[in-house]
């Protein structure tokens, strides 16, 4: 599947009294992976949720492809947005063929299709298939958060948004993953944004960036520019 | 498990849809041993009479009992003289009881049994000898005496209030129940309690009554109590009643029923066929393994009812209310006071609303059972981890599919402990259900309490300790089913 632009437009976003995005603008790239980089509390979570309709824009609005973020929109625009978040929240109920195909079942996909669709994504992920049958607090970190984007990756979504999901990895699980985003890209270019606070991550993985600060845009850029400013960024 | 609801169920319509050929004749009574008796002959009479009888015995009491009547829920039952104009209709002038029960109340009475019961206040032979007790004022000069009364005495108008302004005294009284009272001056845990003249026991254990020297008490004497518009043959058959008892045999009859092993229908059966009033005794009145598979299911179907109406209204609200914390807490509190309420009081209270029997028992363990189930409802779903509740959302699903696949079983642990604390509330608490004729394994229990009878009371705990331990099991399979091992609750 194609990836779709996402296009943020004068966006103001509050928690009551505190802004958090001030009149953000960007327009993330078709097929490619744009870092959003900041520090915690700069905004660039809010930034994931609006996007999604966690969080409601005061004012400004947001596109993906053609369709703008609104009430009547949203649900069908979730089921086009794969998300992945830290800590992989997998549902602990579900077993994890259950947990990768729950989209599937939701959207009335056909049961033989469903299956060939896990073990697939279960090949590619790495994951043993084995694994259908147990609960996600049987795996480890590393391999839950595959299941994770498994499931992110149920619908083949042109758009993936990831919410720091590889903070609590260790290094080795890190890389593994990193390799298999990567893989993932190589076959079918989507659009993904990926929040995290890790330069190295941004730089590895990332086509494009934005840097928030402070509910603003401070630069963007491609990965040039990223790692042209690494000691502006490190220094804060 | 099903089966056994299904045969309850099926026991219960079978009966409501076999007794409708004859007249049929409601006899109530109150949960004392003599109060048996008494409702015992009025039945048998009637039913050599050709009429059938439901017999509605076990009322919790004398405003239980002239509720029941009232309503129609019942229509006839054995009561007395001083506990009519006292009691019920406060009256001054006992010569107004027939006019005042029939402008008021549209009932009637039969004329005496022809004994008196009267009420009296009664010692250990010991202690009478030891301190020189004979009269009821002569207690003025022992402070110390340790009273218990039952809790009716106690309230009553002709009880222990008045009659202590009357003579004056200075103790205090502790309530318990009637039947237990005597074990209690047995076991010198008590000083003096009050007893019926009639009483079996006060033979038998050779206590003193006191003499009321200052005629304090009313008379009391036994008579049928009926609606005016009961069948005119049935109020010919009460009319056998009056006269034919006599004080001495009374107390015999009680004597009997306590002491000489005889079940109430037994001993009424012989008196009448002394009496040449019976032929001979037709039915076998003892207690065999049918009543308590009978009563059991009884027990069961109170408590199946019951907790379904609590899941089926509970869970709702529960999932409702998850969304309105302030209002969520509100109702908890509200459900929380109904569960304050005594069991026994909320059951009186539904008397005026909703008669006695089973829809009456039901409600009341409805309301007992709603709490936990509520509570466990609302505190099961707001336990929720609340990133994956925002995951849901986030990938997709709505909100109704992320209360029944994601929020209903992850709370459904906690959700089904607070089922099963109902459950187990409720096959406790529908042991009372016999107080408001509902039956139930509480029939067992409540006569055996009046009569003192352990081997009657366990008849009936025994089967409702196996049933709360079915349940626990049957519940315990359901989370197995429900609930992956890994998320169940500890302590099961």
């Amino acid at each position: 599947m194609e990836g779709l632009e996402i296009r943020v437009e004068n966006v103001v976003c509050a928690y009551g009294s505190k802004t958090v995005l001030d009149r953000v603008s960007h327009t993330f790239s078709k097929g490619a992976v744009t870092a959003v980089l900041g520090r915690s509390g700069s905004g660039k979570s809010t930034m994931l949720q609006v996007i999604n309709g966690l969080k409601k824009a005061k004012s400004g609005r947001i596109l993906v492809g053609n369709d703008e973020v609104n009430d009547s929109t949203i649900q069908a625009l979730r089921l086009k947005t794969g998300f992945v978040i830290q800590h992989t929240g997998l549902f602990p109920h579900m077993r994890v063929a259950k947990n990768i195909s729950l989209l599937g079942q939701l959207t009335g996909m056909d049961e033989r299709e469903m299956h060939a669709r896990v073990d697939e994504l279960m090949n590619i992920s790495l994951l043993p298939l084995s694994y259908k049958e147990k609960y996600p607090h049987e795996l480890s970190g590393g391999e839950q958060q595959r299941v994770g984007l498994c499931r992110a990756l149920f619908l083949e979504p042109p758009v993936l948004l990831m919410d720091e999901p590889f903070a609590s990895l260790d290094y080795v699980t890190k890389q593994s993953l990193y390799t298999y985003v990567e893989d993932l890209q190589k076959r079918n270019a989507r659009t993904i944004i990926l929040i995290t606070h890790d330069f190295d991550e941004a730089v590895r993985l990332a086509d494009e960036f934005v840097w928030i600060e402070n509910g603003v845009v401070r630069e963007t850029g491609n990965k040039e520019k990223l790692m042209s400013i690494k000691p502006l960024y490190l220094q804060g | 498990m099903r089966k056994l609801i299904y045969i309850a169920i099926f026991s219960l319509v079978a009966k409501v849809s076999f007794s409708q050929q004859k007249p049929v004749i409601k006899v109530g009574a109150k949960h004392f041993n003599e109060g048996y008796i008494l409702a015992e002959l009025i039945s048998q009479l009637l039913e050599n009479d050709g009429f059938i009888v439901e017999r509605k015995f076990n009322l919790g009491g004398t405003s239980v009992a002239f509720e029941a009547l009232r309503t129609g829920e019942i229509d006839v039952y054995p009561e007395y003289t001083g506990t009519i104009s006292e009691e019920i209709l406060h009256l001054k002038d006992e010569a107004q009881l027939k006019e005042t029960l029939a402008a008021k109340y549209d009932l009637e009475i039969s004329k005496p049994y022809g004994f008196s019961n009267s009420y009296a206040l009664v010692v250990s032979t010991g202690l009478s000898k030891k301190s020189a007790l004979k009269k009821i004022s002569d207690i003025l000069a022992y402070p110390e005496l340790r009273i218990g009364f039952s809790n009716e005495f106690i309230k009553r108008r002709d009880g222990w209030e008045n009659l202590k302004t009357v003579y004056n005294l200075p103790q205090s009284a502790r309530g318990l129940e009637h039947g237990l009272a005597y074990k209690a001056i047995l076991e010198n845990e008590i000083d003096l309690t009050d007893a019926y003249t009639t009483d079996g026991e006060i033979a038998k254990y050779k206590l003193v009554v006191l003499q009321d020297d200052r005629h304090f008490f009313p008379d009391y004497y036994a008579l049928s109590l009926y609606a005016q518009k009961l069948n005119a043959g049935a109020k010919q058959v009460l009319k056998k009643l009056e006269g034919l008892v006599s004080e001495k045999e009374m107390q015999k009859m009680n004597a009997e029923a306590l002491f000489a092993n005889k079940t109430h229908a037994e001993v009424a059966n012989e008196f009448l066929v002394k009496k040449g009033l019976l032929n001979k005794t037709t039915n076998n009145y003892g207690y065999g393994f049918g009543d308590i598979l009978t009563q059991s299911l009884v027990h069961l179907k109170l408590t199946l009812i019951s907790l379904l109406l609590a899941i089926a209204f509970g869970l709702p609200l529960g999932m409702w209310l998850r969304n309105y914390p302030m209002l969520a807490k509100m109702v908890v509190y509200i459900a929380g006071i109904l569960q304050t309420i005594p069991s026994i009081a909320l059951l009186a209270l539904m008397i005026p609303l909703l008669g006695i029997g089973t829809v009456p028992a039901v409600v009341a363990l409805f309301l007992y059972a709603l709490l936990p189930v509520l509570r466990g409802t609302i505190t099961g779903l707001r336990a929720v981890d609340a990133q994956l509740k925002k995951v849901a959302t986030a990938i997709g699903l709505n909100s109704k599919q992320k209360l029944w696949m994601v929020e209903m079983p992850l709370a459904m642990p906690v959700i089904l402990t607070g089922i099963r604390t109902a459950a187990v509330i409720s096959v406790g608490t529908a042991t009372l259900a016999a107080f408001i004729g509902a039956g139930g394994l509480g029939e067992f229990i409540v006569t055996g309490l009046a009569l003192n009878n352990t081997q009657l009371i366990l008849m009936g705990a025994i089967p409702a300790a196996v049933l709360a331990v079915l349940i626990e099991l049957f519940f315990e399979w359901i989370e197995w089913l429900l609930v992956p091992r890994h998320l169940r609750q500890k302590s099961s």
